[in-house]
């Protein structure tokens, strides 16, 4: 989106005095539409050694977010496993709005060898982790053998800028 | 989103400074309100694993090179308790405020973590470097979350604005001045936004993420980018990556060793971008390219990897992938 001004000069003519205001307010309306858009985030940890004991990992965020996905990145040896996840505020306060909580299975994520294999979460409805909330991430998986060389976990999260 | 419809004018009428001045400063606040939106908030995480007291240094170090400018705003560190002592992450930016954990075996929930407020402006294309302290004692695991945020329109200031009292002339050199101002922040003249304008549409929002491991065994590594172990899975978004560093630490070189951290498109089966170069006994291997790839895309299955092209696979102590995105 471009403005170009109409220059002033001498007597100032209405219709150029109309069409800067015009032109140059169209322009700044469609840029605050343009700066509400959203962006897509990673936030990633890894477990190592994840077998039958659950693994915790804690964190916060940087502003409110929503979560999209979670993308689990897994190696062991051959076989299969249940991987069992949850996501909740860490203390839960009666009264604030902390925030989602989450749980889930992903069953029978295949492994062969020591290639990686993927196992991805799609959140089917939205769910908000709030700034200056602590959140943990556990997870475990069903049995210990194959035991887990290392789960490589990505949260997804949608982004909007707010205005500030 | 308060859209503004301006007062017009009609030639013959009798003109009202009212209707110019409210124009103007409804032009303003249009101004301010493009500027209200223009940070994007972002973490990534600095992940040491499991830091033994007999560990070097090198192997928590994390080095940044971002392509753009940002700040850092605030900062945390998590331990594993399994003794009383004192963590501390160190930053070679001179405004960084050293973010000290005391780690205590007594704490709940079975683990210690700290907070420190951050006023870091990183300009673009600056190595950042942060160290974590080796502990006194072993710790089962210790990482540090960084939150940032990038400016979209980093120097740029808004221009004042002319009022009109009444009875006065209308000065047409003033209101020319206004609006060439205002021009010159919605409209690119120079293809960057580094002399403060709002460019043609707005600008990319761009981010950091850092993809840590730690005591990569010789097994986990092949010789390319899509079958290696030592991978993580990046989900979702329509995303470009602007460059990539990579860094990694490993006395297992006896020779010096290539390792190679990229961005692969399973989708499509083909290496975004990579980066590499050789390890030496004893040095932290670091590098980094900002070229911009132009491979914006869609694909559900990218995958952040490090792997060793000669086919000589060796152990490393620490590694990492950092990517640097705009959307």
């Amino acid at each position: 989106m471009t403005f170009t001004p109409t220059t002033l000069s001498g007597t100032v003519s209405a219709a150029n005095l109309n069409s800067n205001f015009d032109d140059s307010t169209s322009a700044l309306n469609d840029l605050q539409d343009g700066g509400s858009g959203q962006v897509v985030h990673n936030v990633s940890f890894e477990f190592t050694s994840v077998v039958d004991t659950t693994k915790n990992f804690y964190f916060s965020l940087a502003d409110d977010m929503q979560l999209l996905g979670i993308g689990f990145y897994t190696v062991g040896g051959d076989g299969a496993l249940d991987i069992t996840w949850t996501l909740a505020p860490t203390v839960v306060t009666a009264m604030l709005n902390q925030g989602t909580s989450l749980t889930g299975t992903l069953l029978n994520v295949a492994f062969a060898g020591a290639s990686p294999s993927g196992a991805d979460y799609t959140s089917g409805s939205p769910h908000f982790l709030r700034k200056g909330v602590q959140y943990t991430f556990s997870v475990v998986s069903s049995v210990s053998s194959p035991a887990l060389g290392y789960v490589g976990v990505a949260l997804t999260f949608k982004y909007k800028p707010r205005r500030r | 989103m308060k859209s503004y419809v301006p007062h017009k004018f009609y030639t013959g009428d009798r003109f009202d400074p009212k209707k110019l001045n409210e124009n103007a400063l409804a032009l303003y606040e249009g101004m301010k309100g493009v500027l209200a939106q223009r940070y994007t908030y972002f973490q990534f995480i600095l992940d040491f694993g499991a830091y033994a007291a007999a560990d070097n240094a090198n192997e928590a170090r994390r080095s940044i090179e971002a392509p753009f400018a940002y700040e850092i705003v605030d900062s945390q560190l998590f331990v594993d308790d399994t003794s009383d002592q004192t963590l501390t992450l160190t930053c070679s930016e001179t405004d960084w405020n050293d973010l000290s954990c005391a780690v205590s075996t007594a704490s709940s929930p079975g683990y210690s973590q700290s907070s420190q407020i951050q006023n870091v402006k990183v300009a673009a294309s600056t190595q950042v470097d942060f160290d974590m302290a080796v502990p006194s004692a072993d710790v089962d695991r210790a990482y540090a979350i960084i939150k940032c945020r990038y400016d979209c329109f980093t120097g740029l200031t808004l221009p004042s604005i002319p009022q009109v009292a009444s009875g006065e002339s209308v000065s047409a050199t003033e209101w020319n001045t206004f609006f060439t101002a205002v021009e010159e922040l919605i409209t690119d003249t120079d293809s960057s936004n580094s002399n403060g304008d709002f460019e043609l549409n707005w600008p990319k929002r761009k981010g950091i993420e850092v993809y840590n491991w730690r005591n990569v065994t010789a097994a986990d590594f092949t010789t390319s980018l899509s079958t290696t172990a030592v991978t993580y899975r990046l989900t979702g978004g329509t995303r470009t990556v602007l460059g990539l560093s990579t860094g990694v630490w490993s006395t297992d070189v006896g020779s010096a060793t290539a390792f190679v951290g990229g961005v692969y498109d399973n989708t499509v089966g083909q290496n975004m971008v990579t980066v590499g170069g050789a390890v030496s006994n004893s040095t932290i291997f670091f590098t980094t390219t900002t070229s911009t790839i132009n491979s914006t895309t869609t694909a559900t299955d990218l995958r952040a990897s490090i792997y060793t092209p000669g086919g000589d696979p060796n152990t490393c102590e620490s590694a990492y992938i950092v990517v640097y995105w705009e959307q």
